[in-house]
Order: C-alpha cells, then sequence, then structure tokens
C-alpha cells in the first residue's frame, strides 16, 4: 500500500517508483515464465521478424505467477488506491523492445486515465534504455504544450527523470506522463500491468471506449500472437469477485469481444 | 541570440543551458574580481541557513568588466527575445556556497508569474554535475499550477512531514541536472523550482538578472511588490554596502540603455529600497 506522501508524490509528478517489490525467488519466477513464454512466441515470430517492441498477454497457463500479479494486493490495491476501487486491470503483458523508444505518452484520449506498472527484468539505468520520464508532464496544459515540442531533436535535450531500476522495483506511471528511453539493448525485458480508470463521466466513457480502438491498434502492430485474454483467465476458475467485476468491464466496453468469451 | 526553438523550450520548462558563453579570459577576468569580492566576506555576512552562501553585488568599481556583462548584447540580448526589448537588468552578484545542499525553492512565491516575470542568467566558476552542485530543476514547475503541487511534497530541508515520513531529501526529488562547464549559462525562471546538492565549499557563481516591464495595472503592481521583497530580502545577507553602488549608479561611459534601466529602477523604488 502506498503511503499518503507516495499518493502525493504520483498525483505531482506523474509517475512512482516502488523498491523491492518482489522477492529474489518471485524474480526468478518472473523470469522463467518470461523466457518460457518468449520462447514459445520465437517459434512462431523468429527475431529477425520481430518489431522493436514485441508483446504477449501474460494470462494464459503457461505463465501462472504473472498471470495472477494484476490481483496481487500489491498491485490492485495500490491501483485502487490510485484510481478508486473500481480500477480495472486491463492487461498483464510481457514486453521485449530493441533499442530507444522515442518520447510518446500512452493516453489517447483526454478523457481515458489508465495507469501501467512496469516491472523490469535487469537493472536499468539512464545510459543504458532507463525508463525516462518527463515530471508532472500527465498534467494539463503541460500535457499537451508538449507536443510541440520538437521531442526527438538532436539540438536540443528535452529534461527528464531517469529511473533508475533493479530487478524487483516497480515503476508506476500515469498513461499521460510523457516518457522514453535511450541507450537500451536488443533484449531489453519488462512485465507489465495496465489499470484503467472506471469512466464517470459521458466524456470519460467516450474516452474508454475510444482507447479500445486504440488498444487494438496498436497491438496489432507489436503483439506477437494469441489475444490479450485467455480463455483460461476468461473462466475466472477460482471464482475471483474482483476479476469477475473486472472481466464484466472489460466486455461491457469492448475490451474482451464476444468471440473470446 | 537565441533559436525560437530555445524560447520555445525556456517558456515550456523555465529553464534553458547555453553552452560556452563566456571565452577563457572573460572567465579569468570574473574569476579575478569575484576573488576580490570574496576576500571582503567574513563568517557574519553569511546567510541562507543550510547553502552557507556569501552573496555581493558585482555593480561596484572592483568588477568592473562582471558588472558590464549585464549589458552585453550576449545577455541582454537573450532577456529582449524572452520579455521585450524594454526589459531591464536589474543586477548581478556573485555567490560563493559552502553547504552542500541548497533546498528546493522557487526564487518568489509572490507576486506570481501574472504580476511579474524575471529570470537569471547564472554562470558557475567551476565544473558541476549531479554530485558537485549543479543548478536542478523540476522542469515546467514555474507554472502556477505546477508549483502548488510542488508545495505540497513533503522536503526534509524546508518543508518536513512527520518524524516517521519526514519527506524528500534535495536528490529525492525528480528533477533534470543542469550539468555546466565554466563559460556555460544556466538561465531559469524565477518561479522555476530549483535546488542543488553534492557542492563542495567554495562554489562559486555570478549572475544577471533581469525583468518583464510592466504593462498592466496587475504588472505594476507586481513590482511594487518586488520591490518589498528585494528589500526583505537584502537584510538576510547583513550587507554593508549597497547593492547599487554609486559607480555603477554614476554611469561613467554614459551607456544609453544603463541609464534607462536607471530611470526605471528609480521609478519603481528599488534604488531607494536596497540602498537603504
Amino acid at each position: 500500500m502506498l503511503t499518503e506522501q507516495q499518493i502525493t508524490f504520483f498525483n505531482t509528478f506523474g509517475f512512482i517508483i516502488l523498491r523491492k517489490v518482489f522477492s529474489d525467488e518471485e524474480l526468478a519466477i518472473m523470469d522463467d515464465e518470461f523466457e518460457t513464454s518468449l520462447k514459445i512466441i520465437q517459434r512462431e515470430r523468429p527475431d529477425n521478424e520481430a518489431p522493436k517492441h514485441f508483446n504477449w498477454s501474460n494470462l494464459g497457463p503457461e505463465t501462472p505467477f504473472l498471470s495472477l500479479l494484476p490481483e496481487d494486493p500489491r498491485i490492485c490495491e495500490t491501483a485502487e488506491q490510485l484510481f478508486s476501487e473500481y480500477a480495472v486491470a486491463v492487461s498483464s503483458n510481457s514486453n521485449r523492445r530493441v533499442g530507444d523508444t522515442d518520447w510518446h505518452t500512452d493516453q489517447s484520449h483526454p478523457h481515458s486515465y489508465g495507469l501501467k506498472f512496469a516491472a523490469y527484468l535487469q537493472p536499468l539505468n539512464s545510459d543504458n534504455g532507463a525508463f525516462r520520464v518527463i515530471p508532472g508532464s500527465h498534467k494539463q496544459p503541460f500535457n499537451d504544450t508538449l507536443k510541440h515540442i520538437e521531442m526527438d531533436s538532436p539540438e536540443m535535450t528535452v529534461p527528464y527523470y531517469s529511473c533508475d531500476s533493479a530487478p524487483g522495483d516497480i515503476i508506476i506511471f500515469n498513461f499521460a506522463t510523457w516518457h522514453s528511453s535511450c541507450g537500451g539493448s536488443s533484449d531489453r525485458r519488462m512485465c507489465t500491468i495496465d489499470f484503467y480508470k472506471n469512466p464517470e463521466t459521458p466524456e470519460e466513457v467516450e474516452g474508454t471506449y475510444d482507447q479500445v480502438i486504440v488498444d487494438e491498434k496498436v497491438y496489432a502492430k507489436i503483439r506477437a500472437s494469441g489475444s490479450a485474454f485467455h480463455p483460461h483467465w476468461l473462466a475466472n476458475p477460482q471464482n475471483s469477485p474482483r476479476r469477475q467485476r473486472w472481466i464484466d468491464w472489460l466486455r461491457k466496453y469492448g475490451f474482451v469481444k464476444s468471440e473470446a468469451a | 541570440m537565441i533559436t525560437e526553438q530555445q524560447v520555445y523550450f525556456f517558456k515550456t520548462f523555465g529553464y534553458l543551458v547555453l553552452k560556452n558563453m563566456l571565452t577563457p579570459d572573460e572567465l579569468k577576468k570574473i574569476q579575478d574580481e569575484f576573488s576580490v569580492g570574496l576576500a571582503k566576506m567574513d563568517e557574519s555576512k553569511m546567510g541562507a541557513s543550510v547553502r552557507k552562501q556569501y552573496n555581493w553585488t558585482n555593480l561596484g568599481p572592483n568588477s568592473p568588466f562582471t558588472a558590464s556583462l549585464l549589458e552585453d548584447e550576449r545577455f541582454y540580448g537573450v532577456a529582449q527575445q524572452i520579455y521585450g526589448n524594454d526589459c531591464v537588468g536589474v543586477d548581478s552578484h556573485a555567490n560563493q556556497y559552502n553547504g552542500d545542499r541548497s533546498p528546493w525553492h522557487p526564487d518568489i512565491r509572490e507576486p506570481g508569474p501574472d504580476q511579474f516575470n524575471g529570470f537569471k542568467f547564472t554562470f558557475y566558476l567551476a565544473p558541476v554535475d549531479g554530485n558537485s552542485g549543479a543548478l536542478r530543476v523540476v522542469p515546467g514547475s514555474h507554472r502556477p499550477w505546477f508549483s502548488a503541487e510542488v508545495e505540497k511534497v513533503f522536503l526534509k530541508d524546508n518543508n518536513p512531514g512527520p518524524d516517521d515520513d519526514p519527506g524528500l531529501a534535495v536528490n529525492e526529488v525528480p528533477a533534470h541536472i543542469c550539468v555546466s562547464e565554466p563559460g556555460d549559462a544556466v538561465i531559469f525562471d524565477y518561479f522555476v523550482w530549483h535546488s542543488s546538492w553534492g557542492g563542495s565549499r567554495d562554489r562559486r557563481m555570478v549572475s544577471l538578472q533581469y525583468y518583464k516591464n510592466p504593462k498592466t495595472p496587475e504588472e505594476e503592481e507586481g513590482m511594487r511588490q518586488m520591490v518589498a521583497f528585494r528589500k526583505n530580502f537584502n537584510k538576510g545577507f547583513k550587507r554593508e554596502t549597497k547593492l547599487y553602488p554609486d559607480f555603477w549608479l554614476a554611469n561613467p561611459n554614459n551607456n544609453v540603455v544603463r541609464a534607462q534601466w536607471i530611470e526605471q529602477l528609480q521609478k519603481w523604488g528599488f534604488i531607494d529600497a536596497v540602498n537603504a
């Protein structure tokens, strides 16, 4: 759980780093599951066909630990502190990235609100691909102003804060926070869990529907294979009330298509 | 002169680093003049708490070269690009820091940026980085809404929280570090949150300061508030000399720009207030 000051930090700067969330044993499991699922993917998409950002869902039976992470209290209760008790987990993914990531936000609509938990599986600093943020850039009008800056100009360095991290740390960031990375290797590994805020206004409802469309387009480019929601996860074999609430929400807004039910 | 992109950068992020603005010969003159000024300091004049700072004006007869930089087109020209052709050069200070950090702060809270605008050039006379006292900024925090958010964050030095959660140390606030070499200029808006971390004893910096000329009744009121602010700020350093020495006010070279500035400073009341 976050302290009041950590919540203030997140709301002020648009991100926060939680240190040593996962134990060494848990990290070993995460590494194994990542490697196992990557090998499955690589049989279908060899590396020379893989995009710079390679992404697949962790909600299948071959990644049992990662598939349960969204419901881990360290994750979902933190999301609920930041986004209210109706925060919804919409993905648990593994990502393999190559090289640099240009400056961008993950927010597709001004009234669509999400946050991402990112756990990098290698030590990272500002020279080898650590997550970079512009603190406070999730807020308007700052967020919009940055669209007019040549963010990736070689002549002018955009000011950033480097979220140096070690395996076991989690970086949580607001979708609207501008972020990037630089100097990453050809095999930068991370696990992510996304939460969306339950929309409360007509604008937010519109924003959520818009996010569905954007997510589909993004995943079409980066998704290695398979759908975001494995039938095994959707079956909810443990009858988790929280998971069922999420599934119902995901169906309502179209994140889960009827054919995947 | 700076590019339009650089002006936009400064207005967006509240700071800008300009490389190699001073030559080695110029730096030597500034260092020599700095040493003369520093020799007049003693512990009774040290201020600013953990910064352990000495501060004195460069507008006196012992620092003619440093004083002339205020009117130098390289710097005044940039100020004009940012604040208009009628902006005013108001000050040049020398600072020696002996503490290991400067706590987070904006230089001004009131009047707000809707009433007043000013910035300073800072020239660090030795190389500085994130562990040796380089200026750190929270980019964009000169904006009132962002500044108000930062005010809520507990900071160990100057806005501590409860004993069990005292807040962030200087180096724990997410910031951009303005690494600089001698000759570089780090410009920052008075309202941007800034600090430093890891500085050693005898960290030397000189500044040039410019104000936007007030145009509206609100800005004129803001300038009146600034006069009071500077008068009170001046008291913290136990100065023995005037901040606007007669040497500078006499304008011996009949510099037209300086004459205009002196007229403005007199009109606003700065000279009487800070020289009292």
